[in-house]
């Protein structure tokens, strides 16, 4: 009975080891970086569900002094290898469905793994939402108070998760399976994530599906729109207050911040107008415009904090979307009406980092709004 | 036995052949959550419906051929009663019964191992995708 029981122990140990080892080197969560063979576990398919757990590893291993925050439309579009970049190295930590108070806590979060130098913080309309639903993966544990006991114990768990459940085990033999299938959603090192997933989207369908699919879940499925309140009725709190904050600890930390509203194509803001919401869309710019301008009057010598709207009609957001029986034609500027290309990215960045390319001209009509007083539309 | 009561417990035909349908149909099949890619698509959507039914029959067999748990523990005497049958266990059953033998430790240890990782589970992004 002895010798079964020390035989059964062993087994369980060694096979724990042994799934622990394997999640470990074939690192589907792209987390660890241990061992890394082409074809085997270079590409990291599965780590775009857990983008959350993935870049904030990244985070402490990059340790970068410039950061790209938002959505997805940001980890599409903004790339940190622009050269207009003051600082580096840059990390794009969009996240897909944060929140402002996700962006301002990860803005701190960096800030306490290593001191940041320049920020361009990607706001879109839905960061905004009041009681936005949070996605299960983002737990604000895992980014709050970097080094104190209750992150030390979220991070036990990562690693327990990540390496010792049956769950890792699966993702590592997919992760093995899915190499080089040349359409799968892979964020690269400097956290963008690379376009081969769009492109396949769009050879398969076109553009205009991919447009139409984009609104419907807005609209219906995502239902972003719906009920949005930005101002909490009981307290009288809004969510703008998150942009208050990120524009304080900037200026404790010495941070050059720059914000942007992100420059979704024409079809997108009518699908604000369509739910509804283009009334406190407006506030919401107002708002934004408001305490910015409310900061640097407190501060008239200190640095300014800009803010650049992309977000309106111009021949760049009103490109005409190829028709339905013209699927083979590409647009340089969108996917689809959420998300901006990387050749729109540039441009955007060429401006707000005040880079001149060569070979590259910005739009008129893409020159952004640069918005430091109530001047909202039409500045 | 389970087919012939739907006829007693359904209110309509109508209903009764409905039930009958989404008992035996494919649709009615549902993969484990490990199965699914981003919370939703199975991944035996890849080889098709007939590898699910070929599982299904493929364990069936194991629920009707092989030991139950306390056939696999008989010789140690673990209920009452349950295990006076095992002289009249078949060839291929008794190979199944268990022993303190090492075979068994690894055997049962790997089994548990599995189990164990079976217990955590990892927070996917299943909310939707811009």
């Amino acid at each position: 009975m002895l010798r079964y029981l020390l035989f059964f122990f062993l087994s369980v140990m060694s096979f724990s080891i042994i799934f622990g080892g394997f999640n470990l080197l074939v690192d589907p969560f792209g987390i660890y970086r241990i061992l890394e063979i082409e074809g085997l576990n270079t590409e990291k398919p599965v780590a775009y569900d857990h983008a959350r757990l993935h870049k904030t590893f990244a985070l402490e291993r990059i340790r970068p002094s410039g950061l790209i925050l938002g959505s997805s439309r940001a980890f599409r579009g903004l790339d940190p290898r622009h050269p207009g970049w003051k600082t580096s190295p840059v990390y794009n930590m969009g996240l897909m469905a944060s929140n402002i108070y996700e962006l301002h806590d990860l803005l701190v979060f960096s800030q306490q793994i290593h001191p940041l130098k320049q920020v361009v913080v990607a706001l879109d309309f839905f960061h905004f939402k009041l009681n936005q639903r949070r996605p299960a993966e983002a737990d604000p544990r895992r980014i709050k108070n970097y080094g104190s006991a209750p992150w030390l114990i979220f991070r036990f768990q990562d690693l327990v998760e990540t390496l010792l459940t049956f769950d890792a085990l699966i993702l590592s033999l997919r992760t093995i399976a899915w190499q080089n299938q040349g359409c799968e959603s892979l964020i690269e090192r400097n956290g963008m994530v690379s376009s081969q997933d769009k492109e396949c989207a769009v050879a398969k369908v076109g553009h205009r599906r991919l447009f139409q699919w984009s609104e419907w879940k807005f609209l219906n499925e995502w239902r972003v729109f719906r009920n949005f309140e930005l101002r909490d009725e009981k307290n009288g709190r809004t969510t703008l207050e998150a942009v208050g904050n990120m524009v304080v600890d900037a200026r404790r930390w010495g941070i050059d911040l720059r914000f942007i509203i992100s420059p979704v194509h024409a079809r997108q803001l009518e699908v604000l107008r369509r739910a509804g919401t283009w009334q406190q869309f407006e506030e919401w710019k107002r708002e934004l415009v408001a305490i910015l301008a409310a900061d640097a009057a407190q501060h008239p010598d200190g640095q300014d904090f800009p803010l650049w709207d992309f977000s309106s009609y111009n021949s760049i957001t009103s490109v005409t979307v190829p028709a339905a029986d013209q699927p083979e034609l590409r647009l340089w500027s969108y996917w689809e009406g959420s998300h901006y290309t990387k050749a729109v990215g540039d441009m955007v960045l060429d401006r707000v980092l005040s880079h001149e390319s060569r070979g590259r001209s910005i739009p008129q009509s893409l020159s952004g709004n640069f918005m430091t007083d109530y001047r909202v539309f039409g500045a | 036995m389970t087919v012939a009561w739907v006829f007693f417990r359904a209110e309509t035909l109508e209903g009764a052949l409905g039930l009958l349908e989404a008992m035996f149909s494919r649709g009615s099949l549902t993969p484990p959550r490990q199965f699914l890619i981003a919370g939703n698509q199975s991944a035996f959507a890849e080889f098709g419906p007939s590898f699910i039914f070929l599982l299904l029959y493929l364990l069936l067999g194991a629920v009707w051929f092989l030991p139950n748990t306390y056939e696999l523990m008989g010789r140690y005497r673990p209920a009452i009663d349950s295990y006076g049958h095992l002289s009249r266990t078949a060839a291929l059953r008794s190979c199944f019964v268990c022993s303190m033998s090492c075979g068994w430790a690894v055997a049962t240890g790997f089994i548990a191992a599995l189990a164990l990782f079976g217990v955590g589970n990892v927070s996917e992004f299943i909310y939707f995708r811009f």
